[in-house]
This record gives structure tokens, C-alpha cells and sequence, in this order.
């Protein structure tokens, strides 16, 4: 068996009187985690504690099996992409990223040729040898990312690093997430956006006040609501028939109709799914077919942070 | 291969793990400090003028070093050998007269950014997150200013030395040299008080004010302060008047030159200076409170919290 790259166990933190992060437990295993939650869910203060900048007031965090604060041995295999826009603007890309990677120890010319590998990943070939200050939103974005990877990292932490992307970076950047997590990097990518977190992986920690709310598949998360009601929409040539079958049934909360679609919330949902096939039947009411429509992240962290 | 099916790889590449790992951020922080044709403009002209213009008056032993050395002299006729050493002297305390507050204002432009820089950018991060220690930052970013100090403090002096000694008879260069060697050192010691005391102090209220302006203006309003208090100390006897006198930081580094140098100048003895006790307390405590300041923020991130 093999430990998780990362592990938190029992973590608390707190800034003053306020509480960041309250009795956190979880693992981190290769490939790629969405860790999501709304501000001050406490996100950026357990990226910290794994990243090593801060040290855990209360708990315990290994990361590659040793604690991470003030030690260089972890230090070198973890990459960070803060979400702040910290690279310095007066110099070049391939200039910022081959003093960063110098910083983990390596010659300044494996620096620059690692440097230039990981501006390569990121789509700035082009424009490494501009001055940092000429550069775009997004362009700065993918330089925090390459400085994050340049020295080869066994552990990544991305803190938002989709913000300011246009559609195709995002696109590449979600492709390049992916790609780290295929290759066995452990990857933590923090997130508010949902469907951007939707789009790189469906393994999630969910984080609300400072706890962890959910941890798992979304899937997974999904299916252990099952005591919450789901929405599921029914597609119909006959909407006012599927509604009038539907309301029938025990636990239908709600009914929506919509153009050759009923939406149905039930706290049941396995009453109408033995339903549904039977009026196709036997009722000889037009179902089309039927799909949950909450099982997406967003729905999911909304049953799970209100 | 993935990294979960083989574990935890053992590094195996060249990176070192020991070494002067400051020097890289030594290294980048001082090209970024030095950065720009003004602050190159002002470096060059805020010292070589002077350097130029006292080395014209020690090549030919005229303009005010001559009148100063009569006035010290009593208008006694001096030999060759003792007219030189003495010219010497005074050109030193003179050249670091003329610049001192270009070398205030040099250290403030040059320091002033080297943390604030950090915190503004939100740089701090980025070397939070990399193996190097606190120390490595923390010296990494003080010998900025320091290195600058080398050039326009130490270098002029020494040149000086080598310019009067250049002009001794065909034979004599290098034993003028060993004769002098505690003009060598004094201005050594000078120089280490002075760049500790100004390194530290623009160091320090980088650290404070987060922003390389507001390090400017701060650092200029605790060197004007230490000065007026420092002068408004004259006369003051006891700890208490050395105390104040010793919050000139300039103060400090002239009774260190003047100690080394001898202090039988008149053009030397205009004002009143702190104790030599006093002015090494002042800049070690300076030392201390920037090492404290800097270490304790490149310990915590909460600054971009």
C-alpha cells in the first residue's frame, strides 16, 4: 500500500480569535483534488500549512511522509502557484523562473534549461524573453504556474489558477492540470469555480467554516445525500401528463414544467425511476427519458455549504 | 512510471543541498535594486564628482586642503613626508563630509526596495515555498545595500590612499602604503560602521513600510531625526547626550574615522561626536532589530493573508 502524498490529520488553526481551519482530517493521493469552498472556507490556510509557510497550531501534516514547515527535504518537491500576482515585473520570464528554480538548489544553466521547460508547458515559448511587465493577466498566471513546475515538483498546489485565463488558456491549463495529475504528481488545485474544478477531476474536498464538508467523488458526495432531495428532468412530448403522474407519487416535492420537460425534486427519487419506464408502458404517456440534473458540483456544494 | 507506483523518489538530480544559498537572491536583488539609467546617473555623480575634485586638490596639494592643513598646522612649515600624510587625513574626512548625505540618500534609493518590494508583489510566497532559509533571505537582501556601500564608500577612500601614496617618489609608493596602513584600517572600520548602521536601517524600514516609496520617505525622516537629535545633543554630558549623539548614524562612522585616523584635525573636531562605545551599541542594536524584523517576516506568510 502506498501513504498518501499528503496527509492532515486533526488540523486547527486560527488567526486571533478566528478560527481558519477547524479539526481538518484528509489525504491527498496522486493525481488531481479539487479542494473547493466558498472565502474563508479556510482553503488558503491549509494550502499554507502543506506548502510549509505556515507551521499547524493544533494537528499533525506530512507531506512525502515528513512535516513540511521550515523543511527543506519537502520543500524541494512541492510546487506552488500562489493565487496573488507575485512575479517580479521588471524582469523576463525565463529571468524569474530560472532564479526561482536556482533558489531549490540547481546550477543556474539546469536553472535556465528547466525554466524554459516548464515556460514551454505553459504555452509562453513565445514570449519568455519579454520583460514580466508587458505581459498579460493571463500570461502573469502562466508564469506563477511555470514557476510552480520548473523544478519538478512531486507535489503541486494550484491556488486558483484559472483567474484570468481566456477560454483557450483555460482550456490548455485545465489539459495541463490534467496531464500533471495522469503523470502521478500529487495536485491540489483550490477553487470557487465549480465547473472549472468540474472540468480537471471529479475527486473533491469540499471545505464550508473551516471544516471539511464533503470528501470524496462528487458522485460519491452525491450518493451519500441521498437523504436530500434531487431534481431530475423528465424529457416529455407531454408535460402536463408526466406532471399529473408525477404529483402522485410519495415524496415529489416540487414540479416544474418546462418546453417537453418536467423537472421533478423528489426526496424519493426511486419511486419515480421505477415509475417512469411503467407510464411509458402502460400509461402510454411520451417519455423521452430522464436525467438527475443536481449531480453537478454546483449542486452538490450548495446542499452542502446552506 | 508514476510517482505513486515507485513511492517516494530519492533525489538524485544536481541540485545541492548546501551552500551560499543567499547568493542568489543577492545576486537578483541587487539587479533590481540597481536598476535604471537616474539611479545610475545619480551614483556616478553624487561620488565621482567629489572623488574627482579632492583627488585634483591632493594631486596638487591646493584649494582647501592646503588652507586646512595651514589652518591645522599654524602656518609651521611641515616636511614632505608629514605634509602628505597629514593632506591624506583630511581628504578622507573631507570626501566623506561632501558626500554624506548623497550616501544617505544612495542607500536609501538602493535599499529602500529590496523587502518592500516583496511584500508589495506578494513575492514573499515564492521564497516561503523554495528550501532556502530565512537567513539566506535575510542576508540575501541586506548585503544589497552593503555591496553598494563597497562602491561608493570604501572604493573612493582606497582610491585616495592609492593616489597619495602614487604620488610619493619613485620607491617610496609601497612604503607610504605600510605607513599608512592605519588609514587602511581606519577606513575599514569606518566603513563597517557606516554600511552595518545604513544597510540595516534602510533594510529595516523596507521591512516596515511595504512600499519603496514609503521606505524612502521613512528612512529619510529617521536619518533627519537622528541628526537633529544628535545635534540638539551638543553639549549634553553624561550616557544620556551620548546616547542622542549616537542616533546620527553618520555621527557614528565619523568618530570611528576619526579615531583611526587620529583626531588632532581641526577641520575633524567641528562637532561633537558620539563615544566610540556608543556608536558601535547604536549600530549593533540597529543590526539586531533588522535582522529581527526581516526574520520574523520571512517566517510568516500572513502578510498576504
Amino acid at each position: 500500500m502506498t501513504l498518501p502524498s499528503i496527509r492532515v490529520q486533526d488540523l486547527s488553526m486560527w488567526y486571533g480569535d478566528v478560527l481558519a481551519v477547524n479539526e481538518v482530517t484528509a489525504d491527498f493521493g496522486p493525481g488531481v483534488t479539487g479542494l473547493l469552498g466558498p472565502n474563508g472556507a479556510g482553503k488558503s490556510t491549509l494550502i499554507k500549512v502543506v506548502a510549509g509557510m505556515l507551521a499547524p497550531r493544533i494537528g499533525t501534516v506530512t507531506v512525502m511522509g515528513e512535516a513540511p514547515f521550515d523543511n527543506p527535504r519537502v520543500m524541494r518537491r512541492v510546487g506552488l502557484c500562489p493565487e496573488q500576482d507575485a512575479v517580479y515585473a521588471g524582469a523576463t520570464a525565463i529571468e524569474t523562473l530560472t532564479y526561482l528554480t536556482r533558489l531549490h538548489g540547481y546550477p543556474k544553466g539546469d536553472a535556465s534549461a528547466r525554466a524554459r521547460e516548464a515556460l514551454v508547458r505553459v504555452g509562453l515559448e513565445a514570449a519568455m524573453d519579454r520583460p514580466v511587465a508587458g505581459y498579460s493577466k493571463g500570461m502573469r498566471q502562466r508564469v506563477r504556474l511555470a514557476q510552480a513546475l520548473a523544478h519538478g515538483p512531486d507535489v503541486v498546489i494550484l491556488d486558483e489558477p484559472l483567474n484570468g485565463l481566456d477560454p483557450v488558456a483555460r482550456r490548455d491549463i485545465v489539459a495541463l492540470v490534467r496531464a500533471l495529475g495522469d503523470e502521478g504528481r500529487c495536485v491540489v488545485v483550490s477553487s470557487h469555480v465549480l465547473h472549472e474544478v468540474e472540468a480537471m477531476t471529479r475527486r473533491v474536498l469540499m471545505m464550508a467554516h473551516g471544516r471539511v464538508v464533503a470528501d470524496g467523488t462528487i458522485e460519491e458526495i452525491r450518493r451519500d445525500l441521498s437523504d436530500r432531495p434531487l431534481a431530475i428532468e423528465v424529457t416529455t412530448a407531454d408535460p402536463r401528463a408526466v406532471a399529473r403522474l408525477a404529483v402522485e407519487l410519495p415524496g415529489v416535492l416540487r414540479l416544474e414544467l418546462r418546453d417537453r420537460a418536467v423537472h421533478v425534486v423528489t426526496s424519493k427519487p426511486l419511486e419515480l425511476f421505477q415509475a417512469l419506464p411503467a407510464w411509458r408502458s402502460t400509461a402510454g404517456v411520451p417519455v423521452d427519458g430522464w436525467r438527475p440534473v443536481d449531480e453537478s458540483l454546483e449542486a452538490v456544494f450548495r446542499y452542502l455549504t446552506t | 512510471m508514476t510517482v505513486h507506483a515507485r513511492g517516494y523518489r530519492p533525489l538524485k538530480d544536481r541540485r545541492r543541498s548546501k551552500g551560499l544559498r543567499f547568493v542568489p537572491i543577492f545576486r537578483e536583488a541587487r539587479r533590481d535594486a540597481m536598476r535604471g539609467v537616474l539611479l545610475l546617473v545619480f551614483r556616478l555623480l553624487c561620488v565621482l564628482l567629489p572623488l574627482i575634485l579632492i583627488g585634483f586638490f591632493l594631486y596638487f596639494q591646493s584649494g582647501p586642503l592646503s588652507a586646512i592643513l595651514r589652518q591645522t598646522t599654524g602656518g609651521m612649515q611641515l616636511d614632505e613626508l608629514t605634509t602628505a600624510r597629514e593632506t591624506l587625513s583630511i581628504a578622507l574626512l573631507m570626501f566623506h563630509d561632501w558626500t554624506a548625505l548623497w550616501i544617505v540618500l544612495l542607500s536609501l534609493f538602493v535599499g529602500a526596495g529590496v523587502i518592500a518590494d516583496d511584500l508589495r508583489t506578494r513575492a514573499l510566497p515564492l521564497y516561503l515555498v523554495r528550501p532556502i532559509t530565512p537567513i539566506d533571505y535575510f542576508l540575501g537582501k541586506w548585503l544589497v545595500p552593503v555591496s553598494a556601500l563597497v562602491v561608493y564608500v570604501l572604493c573612493p577612500g582606497l582610491l585616495l590612499v592609492l593616489l597619495a601614496a602614487s604620488m610619493r617618489p619613485s620607491g617610496e609608493t609601497w612604503a607610504f602604503l605600510v605607513d599608512r596602513r592605519d588609514v587602511i584600517l581606519a577606513l575599514l572600520h569606518h566603513f563597517a560602521v557606516l554600511a552595518v548602521g545604513y544597510a540595516s536601517l534602510v533594510v529595516l524600514v523596507s521591512t516596515v513600510a511595504r512600499r519603496r516609496l514609503s521606505a524612502i520617505v521613512l528612512g529619510a525622516l529617521v536619518f533627519l531625526g537622528g541628526s537633529l537629535i544628535a545635534g540638539s545633543a551638543m553639549g549634553v554630558k553624561g550616557p544620556l547626550g551620548d546616547a542622542a549623539r549616537a542616533t546620527s548614524l553618520y555621527a557614528n562612522a565619523q568618530r570611528v574615522l576619526q579615531d583611526g585616523l587620529g583626531s588632532s584635525l581641526p577641520y575633524a573636531q567641528r562637532a561633537e561626536l558620539p563615544s566610540t562605545t556608543a556608536a558601535y551599541v547604536v549600530t549593533g542594536a540597529l543590526f539586531v532589530a533588522c535582522a529581527v524584523a526581516v526574520l520574523r517576516r520571512a517566517r510568516t506568510s500572513e502578510v498576504v493573508s
